[in-house]
């Protein structure tokens, strides 16, 4: 267990690198100098001296070969300096501490939601497939899938907020105020999850094992918790585990018309004011919760499927 | 039937979160799209002087004209090298310090170190001689010092507040006291009651940034907000006939224009760009593209402006006049073919603009087919803002369509030098391009060194006379703010160069 974990941590290495240098890149690539940006931050001025851009040029490398820079910026990174934003003359760090619990919440919710809904009705649906439940599932996915989120959440508006009158428009002054974008967000999802619960649980109940598990006279119900389920949950699981990744990056619309001040909003205001340091951070930050999920998802495999464990012991 | 249990569960938990609280009587919420960035109002003041946080020494009426502010009159020295301001007497900040020119000569220093806005301004030294009397002694003579002391990022800030550095909590002079901000989610004022101008009637006011024009339109009926700022044609089409909403419009600082590319191509020719004036059917424009709301533009500044020229009109459309024109210039359709040609070259342009500002490229579509109505053949060119500016500063286009900010600084100046004095137009740019005329040149440079304001018009006048005339742009429509509000409220006015929402006027029912 120890050695499976370790191993897959020490995998992410090479991905991690990759990633960094790909933010590192735009740095590079983009006009701005960060050594003038960070300064004006730092001495809270329009037009930071010119000798103390260059002496901060020195201190952060910039004036040394790319591989350097890159070493220098990394190792800054690792030490929690993300620079300053351009905008707000704010350290890059702060905005995202700001942002992050939003977003978090917010697909964290839609991800509970889905899974309180979509899986106890895949699994029904699975159990007796082209019953009522099956059909009205199906109908459910396709409606669910074929809605864009905003439009559900333009919807729920009009619904909730402004005939009955039970939920907040938009903001985030209170958890009620997550309640809509949530759901909106959690439908696309939904849709999915519920869908391959259903065939998932379908194929399984037609495998072999099963058969001789009737055969043998255990009873419908631990056939399926027991035997049934473990197994088809797996793919699922692959499924709502990347698919966490995107709603945490996939929020910026949600969040633009709910105005949650949360990643997606941020990203999408630092890169249309080209605030460097903050889409850096930004993409840092997505393609680490992507990195987490998928080690969460592997060692739930290794958890749920012992075959898994046999491979890597 | 558990999963059911838990649904009915899970569904109790969250109606039990919903405690949607009613807006509080005497509170006024306002949503607009913007956020601002910081708290320090000598780096982005914009917002504060809006909500009415700050206040300047110079004032902007509903003509765009400079009117006293906290400054109750300014004269400029004999050299025009200094500047004296005679200061507002009982004024106090909302920690109760008195305002004086010492104050404000400190809050002005630390503007000149944070803001950008400030970096052409040749502000030399700053004096207060006595209490009431603040002194600017500038470098070189300067006429538009003046607006530039109406900008946000001028506002007067008490000497405390100026020394925590990193301003958390602007201390101003303004009708509304800041209570908080939290960013891209909303600022809180509560009223000043000892405010020198007309004390607000409302207790607060809650402004809550909301991107989405569309969510706003919601909140506002669903009564969580009570003016929703700045709204597309498609939001308020809704809410004209709605009872219970009114909407506002103002013409703002902000015209669209086509300019020629007067050194290449088939526009150095000056008929050629008066016959396009003729080719484009500027009221379609308006009704097609902006669904009504609008005007046709006659000059760079709206009609309702102090600055605008108002003898000048928009050009009629008239396609015959146009194709005379371009006969006269040379062009004619030799081939048969539809579109013009001269010495075996078609008449087919580039038409270039950017999508940032939504309503240009559906415009460049109409305009495109008015243009083959008389035989010329236009490719439209959208790339993003940045680029198509980059294109445009190389000349790779012959016409670039752009929306052009006027008033920034509530100053002529600004706006006629970078866009039609020679010295702008031959550099990089948004408006006329690589045209000059020396008559223009001398005017604009004689109206920098006169103080009195009609006078100043008088030449800016003429400026627009022959800009009209020599045709380096074409001016299509100006830009109109539509905001939304509810009936609860009363007094509210829009600004034209959208410095402040005047929210002390504004009271509830």
């Amino acid at each position: 267990m120890k050695r499976f974990i370790l191993l897959r941590l020490f995998q992410t290495i090479p991905v991690l690198i990759g990633i960094t240098f790909i933010a590192f890149l735009l740095m590079m690539v983009t006009p701005g100098d960060p050594a003038e940006i960070n300064l004006r931050a730092m001495m809270n001025t329009e037009s930071p001296p010119k000798e103390a851009i260059e002496q901060m040029r020195m201190e952060m490398d910039l004036d040394k070969p790319w591989y350097i820079q890159y070493y220098s910026w990394l190792s800054r990174v690792l030490h929690g300096d993300l620079g300053y934003s351009y905008q707000t003359r704010k350290s890059t760090v702060e905005e995202i501490l700001r942002a992050f619990p939003v977003t978090f919440l917010l697909s964290s919710i839609a991800m509970l939601f889905s899974i309180i809904i979509a899986i106890p009705i895949g699994i029904l649906a699975g159990i007796h497939p082209n019953g009522k439940l099956d059909h009205l599932s199906r109908g459910i996915s396709i409606i669910g899938l074929s809605i864009p989120d905003f439009f559900l959440g333009i919807l729920g508006i009009l619904i909730f907020s402004i005939t009955l009158k039970i939920l907040p428009v938009a903001g985030y002054k209170g958890p009620e105020y997550l309640i809509l974008p949530a759901f909106a967000l959690s439908i696309s999802l939904f849709a999915v999850t519920m869908r391959l619960m259903r065939t998932s649980m379908a194929e399984e109940l037609e495998q072999e094992y099963i058969t001789t598990a009737i055969s043998k006279g255990l009873d419908r119900g631990t056939i399926i918790r027991r035997h049934a389920l473990k197994n088809a949950i797996v793919p699922v699981l692959t499924y709502m585990g990347t698919q966490y990744g995107w709603l945490f990056g996939g929020a910026m619309i949600i969040e633009s018309l709910f105005a949650l001040p949360g990643m997606g909003r941020l990203f999408v205001d630092a890169a249309a004011s080209r605030d460097i340091m903050v889409m850096q951070a930004c993409i840092m930050v997505f393609a680490i919760i992507f990195i987490i999920i998928n080690l969460c998802i592997d060692i739930s495999y290794y958890l749920l499927d012992p075959r898994m464990r046999d491979t890597h012991e | 039937m558990k999963w059911v249990k838990l649904f009915i569960f899970y569904g109790c938990i969250l109606l039990l979160l919903c405690n949607v609280t009613a807006a509080s009587s005497n509170i006024l919420n306002v949503g607009g799209p913007w956020s601002p960035k910081t708290t320090d109002p000598h780096i982005d003041g914009y917002s504060y002087q809006r909500l009415g946080i700050i206040d300047t020494l110079v004032d902007v009426d509903q003509d765009a004209a400079l009117i006293p502010g906290l400054a109750t009159n300014w004269q400029v020295s004999g050299d025009q090298l200094t500047w004296t301001f005679t200061l507002r007497d009982g004024v106090v900040f909302h920690d109760k310090t008195p305002f004086t020119a010492a104050a404000m000569k400190k809050s002005l220093e630390d503007s000149l170190v944070k803001s950008k806005t400030f970096a052409n301004v040749p502000i030399k030294e700053i004096k207060a001689p006595s209490d009431n009397i603040l002194e600017i002694v500038l470098s070189t003579p300067f006429s538009g010092l003046p607006a530039y002391m109406a900008k946000g990022e001028s506002g007067a800030l008490s000497p405390d507040c100026i020394d925590q550095g990193d301003i958390t909590r602007p201390i101003g002079t303004g009708p509304f006291i800041f209570e908080s901000f939290t960013p891209k989610e909303e600022i809180r004022t509560v009223k000043n009651p000892n405010y020198w101008g007309k004390v607000p009637s409302v207790d607060g006011v809650v402004y809550t940034s909301i991107p989405d024009a569309v969510t706003r339109s919601m909140m506002l009926q669903s009564g969580e907000i009570d003016i929703s700022l700045i709204n597309p044609p498609e939001v308020t089409e809704k809410f004209q006939s709605m009872a219970g909403f009114t909407v506002k419009d103002q013409p703002i600082h902000r015209v669209r224009i086509m300019a020629y590319n007067c050194e290449e191509g088939p526009f150095t020719d000056k008929l050629v760009r008066q016959a396009i004036n003729y080719a484009i059917d500027r009221q379609a424009l308006v009704t097609y593209v902006m669904e009504g709301v609008g005007s046709p533009a006659a000059s760079t500044f709206p009609p309702e402006f102090f600055w605008a020229n108002k003898d000048l009109q928009p050009f009629p459309y008239n396609p015959d006049q146009a194709k005379s024109l371009l006969t006269q210039a040379g062009w004619t359709d030799s081939n048969n073919d539809g579109i013009l040609d001269k010495n075996g070259e078609k008449f087919s342009i580039t038409l270039l603009t950017y999508p940032e500002r939504a309503e240009l490229p559906p415009m460049a579509e109409v305009i495109q087919d008015q243009l083959k109505k008389v035989g010329i053949e236009v490719e439209i060119v959208v790339v993003d803002v940045d680029s198509s500016n980059a294109r445009r500063n190389k000349g790779d286009f012959d016409i670039y369509l752009l929306g052009r900010g006027l008033l920034f600084t509530p100053d002529p100046d600004e706006v006629m030098m970078t866009d039609y004095h020679s010295s702008g137009t031959s550099g990089d740019g948004w408006c006329a391009y690589r045209w000059s005329n020396p008559e223009v040149d001398e005017l604009i440079e004689k109206a920098r060194g006169i103080i009195d304001p009609s006078a100043r018009k008088s030449l800016y006048d003429r400026v627009q006379e022959i800009v009209v005339d020599e045709a380096p742009v074409s001016y299509l429509n100006y830009y109109v703010n539509q905001d939304i509000y509810s009936d609860r409220v009363k007094g509210y006015r829009m600004h034209p160069t959208e410095l402040s929402y005047h929210l002390e006027e504004v009271s509830l029912s």
